[in-house]
């Protein structure tokens, strides 16, 4: 059992939190760090020892102890034990209690001595005074947050490590092994029924081999169904990787291409991902089995007959085929592009449907959806017309070219009908392999234009995996004079834009400052927000938090400390719970604290009424396609989502816009009671 | 970025991670179901192949070498066609279900499925249209959001409407739209009711100016003159009236910029700048529509918009909603609208006057706000003009 001096020796000062999170990372065997997941212990969480919450969170950096506080390196929990990163850089076992207890100690030191006292005075016996003073502690303080840290991930690995931890290659390599042990017993089938055909011996080990081929034939529907499971089996697996990264890869957009392309085209490219699955996988496996049955097929013929005539036309016919392929992927490009400028328009009528119905008429509202299904129909006939000279022309013209030639040796072939029946297989062999390769290639075609679709989305989320690492200390707790959020020489300009919209903008904002700013439209608030809140980076000067610069920091821990609600036209109601909606920033699944807290500000933002007329009350489910909300509930539902994620700074933008003056009163009054420090962006 | 400034990715990471396990665990079992119906096949196909050669290859008599070959050819081929057409018979269930995604929309309840098919003339263009409204409900989820006994405006009529929110402004404008059609009683335009020809016909004569009017993802030029037959003749005029002139300098190619999917190079005071502007081209409307119309614009800016739409518009019959409660008082006429009903109805100097109205503690809120509540000392007031910073420094 250590005692409490050990816990001395693991507290890491908060400049070395770096090299503590690369200890604690190699004593948990995580390699490779990824973005770290930030959380709060409160008391309630550690008394009266580390509670199931606390423990959830490890590997972790944790700052404890008051005021500016020190570190200690989490590395994982045993039993009553909890694994430290101790100073001089190795790992040692402390108990999970004393360590609570060092937690719990700054916030308990004021409370403790009036609690005491009073339990003295009460009159409480001397035995259970300890417990009633725990008790009448914990009830007290138990939501005060007493530790804050981050949580240590793995790094997200790139979309090929992805793929082979699921163990694509180990797949691929038995489909390829069960594939060729299919042609082989395909042959053998052939090899022994053939011999046994051409024998002239009707007697004897007839029985016999019959067995044998029955036993082969049994065998090569086994490896069949062996391949199709496995093949199965790693489209599945592929899928599932392929979708959890074009999750992470939407996150990670960077703001301005969102912010040009929108839904329509973002909703598209997700529908690519699909065909892209299905396309690449199918038509991969087939264009191997192709090429590999191709080249065999090429043995084959050599070893036969006619070699000298039919390999060159091989040849000949593969270098046509690939000139006809290259044909139908310049028209499946040029159609492809027509659909998906048309799913874009699709989905953008959808989405302003009101506006269309509104204020065009209708006449009018299909001249253009002609013009652009009339050019869908012609590159479509093109390219079915190249996709059917591709998949019946190659393959019976090679038949007929490759028969036609074999024809002057037909006479001979009853002196040597063994050579004569291997040049026909071989012909049937290159017959098939065509045929496949060229059902392959439009799918392997169409698969690329779909992967130039979706390839950002994936190097996104690569990007999104390393993390800048932070050189200075990541939780300050500024002097309250001091600024906590200062900005000098600020400036931004949107790409495309010739004039800057901001230049050289100044700002401190301390804490517990209301700020609020105003100025004509178009003028540069918003963009200003999004440079205060991360959201974007400026092109000049500097951001600093409590005197670390933003560039030091992090843009991953700066956001989360500022935070903002966006305007109302760029914010949005997901189509999931109203509780959801509200807690998304905080807690998900939530706590029974997050929910009471929630319901608390709502009633201050006078969303009681709502509440009370919602059927499922804070479960029903809003969003597009569920209850509507007014305007002026929306705006409120955002300012309780932004009230109830923990911040440092909050940026509210025109979130008042959409209210009457009585409704902003108590919506005011609730914002200027909870948010410590605020900048609000309003006409008044 | 809704999620980004929230924090949420890990929230909604979980979420998702659910969804996908859900998906994985779906196509495994499809797959077994696959690859069972598979094997009954072959095992099917290949006994019975393996069969018909037994008995071929055991009747008596020579055979010829040829005849053997085609024989067991046909015999190992014709299961490798019945397993070809298996994997395409399995794809139906697949593009069946994705045929029925797509053809979904066209099973939606049509706009323009009674009424004669052709344009009914309500009134001439350019008249401004009265509207009726007697015993009507709407109804939406089940609930019933917005009651109204009877109401009535009259053509050229300017008239005001002001609530808290989630009252039901909105939706007595949607019935006026269309959004809503009333589960009882009846509207009634130019003294007929609203049937769906008569409101095809309403709407070609309707300017609606509200936040939610969708911008394209085209040009500001044909942003402003959507919905016109032929391109605009006088679009700068149009642009000036609506304040547009200096979002056009700061525009790289002018009017022919495109504003980005649902406007969003634009900002908010911008993007209802633009609205605005395409009301303002559209000719001689009957009706005039405005639903919080200059929102993110600055206070004097919005006084002075919306005394130049009712100048531009003083002939038709103009409703608008708006929480700029003192400038409802230039009106002649105010509603106000409370928990789905329309509580106060009249001059707005009369409500003004008397002590215990809605309209009047409106009025005193609003009153409250400007006079206390942002120019309190707890503000500390920045400025943000031409792209630089001046503070005004704290306001008492």
């Amino acid at each position: 059992m250590a005692d409490a001096v050990d816990i001395q020796s693991c507290l890491w000062p908060l400049d070395r939190r770096d090299e503590l999170a690369a200890r604690v990372a190699g004593a948990a065997g995580l390699g490779a760090l990824g973005p770290a997941e930030r959380f709060e212990w409160s008391y309630a969480d550690v008394a009266p020892s580390l509670g199931a919450r606390a423990r959830a969170s490890a590997p972790a950096v944790v700052r404890v102890g008051a005021g500016a506080g020190a570190l200690v390196g989490v590395v994982g929990y045993a039993d009553d034990g909890v694994r430290l990163v101790a100073r001089d850089g190795g790992a040692v076992v402390c108990d999970a209690a004393m360590l609570a207890v060092h937690v719990r100690a700054p916030v308990e030191a004021e409370a403790r001595p009036g609690i005491e006292e009073t339990v003295a005075r009460a009159g409480v016996d001397a035995v259970r005074a300890a417990a009633v003073a725990e008790a009448l502690l914990r009830a007290s303080l138990g939501a005060e947050r007493v530790a804050e840290g981050e949580r240590l991930h793995r790094a997200r690995p790139s979309m090929w490590a992805a793929l082979k931890a699921v163990g694509i290659q180990r797949r691929i390599a038995t489909a390829v092994v069960g594939y060729v042990a299919q042609l082989a017993l395909v042959a053998g089938v052939w090899a022994a029924v053939g011999a046994r055909a051409v024998a002239t011996d009707a007697s004897g080990g007839q029985r016999g081999s019959f067995g044998a081929v029955a036993l082969i034939i049994a065998a090569l529907v086994g490896v069949r169904l062996a391949s199709s499971w496995i093949a199965g089996r790693l489209a599945i697996d592929a899928g599932q990787a392929l979708r959890d990264r074009l999750l992470h890869g939407l996150l990670a957009l960077d703001t301005e291409s969102t912010r040009a392309q929108g839904i329509g085209q973002l909703l598209g490219r997700v529908v690519e991902t699909e065909a892209l699955e299905s396309l690449a996988l199918g038509g991969g496996l087939m264009a191997a089995s192709g090429a590999f049955e191709l080249v065999t097929a090429a043995v084959i013929l050599w070893l036969g007959v006619a070699a000298a005539w039919q390999l060159p036309l091989l040849g000949v016919w593969c270098a046509g085929a690939a000139l006809l392929a290259a044909m139908v992927q310049r028209a499946l490009a040029r159609w492809s592009a027509e659909r998906v400028a048309m799913t874009h328009d699709l989905v953008e009528r959808m989405v302003g449907q009101r506006t269309l119905v509104a204020q065009q008429s209708a006449p009018q509202r299909h001249l253009e959806e002609e013009a652009a299904l009339a050019r869908y129909a012609r590159t479509g006939r093109r390219l079915d017309g190249a996709v059917a000279l591709l998949a019946t022309a190659v393959p019976r013209g090679w038949l007929l070219a490759a028969v036609a030639v074999l024809a002057p040796w037909l006479a001979a072939a009853g002196s040597r009908p063994g050579a004569f029946a291997i040049s026909l297989g071989g012909t049937l062999l290159a017959y098939g392999a065509l045929r496949k390769l060229a059902q392959a290639f439009p799918a392997l075609g169409a698969a690329a234009i779909a992967w130039r679709q979706v390839a950002d989305m994936f190097a996104g989320a690569d990007q999104a995996a390393t993390v800048p690492p932070a050189s200075a200390a990541g939780g300050p707790a500024a002097a309250p004079e001091a600024a906590l959020i200062s900005a000098r020489d600020l400036g931004f300009r949107y790409p495309g834009r010739e004039q800057p919209v901001l230049k050289d903008c100044a700002l401190d904002i301390r804490r517990g400052e209301r700020v609020l700013l105003e100025g004509p439209s178009g003028g540069g608030k918003s963009t200003l927000g999004a440079l205060l809140v991360g959201l974007r980076v400026p092109d000049a000067g500097r951001l600093t938090m409590a005197g670390v610069d933003q560039r030091d920091l992090g843009l991953a821990r700066w956001r989360g400390r500022v935070g903002a609600a966006p305007q109302f036209h760029e914010n949005h109601v997901f189509s999931q719970s109203f509780l959801f909606n509200l807690l998304l920033g905080r807690a998900w699944p939530p706590r029974r604290e997050d929910v009471v807290e929630a319901e608390a500000i709502l009633r201050e933002l006078d969303l009681g009424p709502l509440l009370a007329r919602m059927p499922s009350g804070l479960e029903q489910l809003v969003g597009d396609s569920g209850w509507q909300l007014s305007h002026g509930e929306r705006s409120r539902l955002f300012i309780a989502r932004s009230l109830l994620q923990p911040l440092d700074v909050r940026v509210l933008d025109e979130s008042f816009a959409a209210l009457d003056p009585e409704t902003l009163e108590k919506a005011l009054a609730c914002v200027l009671k909870r948010a410590e420090t605020l900048v609000v962006i309003a006409h008044p | 970025m809704t999620v980004r400034t929230h924090g949420a990715e890990p929230a909604l990471a979980r979420e998702h991670q659910d969804r996908l396990g859900e998906w994985v665990r779906a196509a495994r079992a499809a797959l077994n179901a696959a690859l069972a119906a598979e094997t009954v096949q072959a095992v099917v196909g290949f006994g019975l192949g393996a069969w018909l050669l037994v008995g071929y290859f055991g009747r008596a008599g020579t055979h010829d070498a040829g005849t053997g070959l085609l024989a067991v050819y046909w015999a190992l081929s014709l299961p490798m066609l019945g397993y070809e057409l298996a994997l395409h018979v399995q794809q139906v269930p697949a593009q069946r279900s994705l045929t029925l995604r797509v053809v979904e929309p066209l099973g939606a309840p049509e706009e323009h499925e009674d009424g004669d098919g052709g344009v009914v003339a309500v009134g001439q263009v350019g008249d401004a249209v009265s509207i009726e409204m007697q015993d009507v409900r709407v109804v939406a989820a089940g609930h019933e959001i917005l009651e109204v006994g009877a109401l009535s405006i009259h053509p050229g009529e300017h008239v005001a409407i002001v609530g808290p929110s989630g009252a039901g402004k909105s939706s007595l404008v949607g019935l006026l739209l269309g959004w809503h059609r009333p589960a009882s009683g009846s509207v009634t335009i130019d003294g007929r009711p609203l049937g769906l020809a008569e409101l095809e016909a309403l709407r070609r004569r309707t300017v609606w100016v509200d936040p939610t009017v969708y911008l394209w993802n085209r040009s500001l030029a044909a942003n402003l003159g959507f919905g016109l037959p032929e391109a605009p003749p006088d679009l700068a005029a149009a642009m000036t009236d609506a304040d547009l002139d200096e979002v056009l300098r700061r525009l790289p190619q002018g009017a022919e910029t495109s504003l980005g999917e649902a406007g969003g190079l634009l900002s908010g005071g911008e993007g209802q700048r633009v609205r605005f502007g395409r009301g303002v081209l559209r000719p001689d409307p009957g009706l005039v529509i405005l639903d919080e119309p200059f929102r993110g614009l600055a206070r004097e800016q919005r006084a002075a918009l919306l005394a130049r739409a009712r100048r531009r518009w003083s002939d038709a019959t103009l409703v608008c909603v708006t929480h700029d409660i003192g400038e409802t008082e230039r009106f002649a006429r105010v509603l106000v609208v409370a928990e789905g009903k329309i509580v106060e109805d009249g001059a707005p100097a009369k409500l003004r006057a008397q002590p215990d109205s809605r309209y009047a503690s409106l009025l005193k809120a609003e009153e409250r706000l400007r006079a206390s509540a942002w120019s309190a000392a707890a503000w500390r007031r920045v400025r943000l003009e031409n792209g630089r910073i001046k503070e005004d420094g704290p306001s008492g």
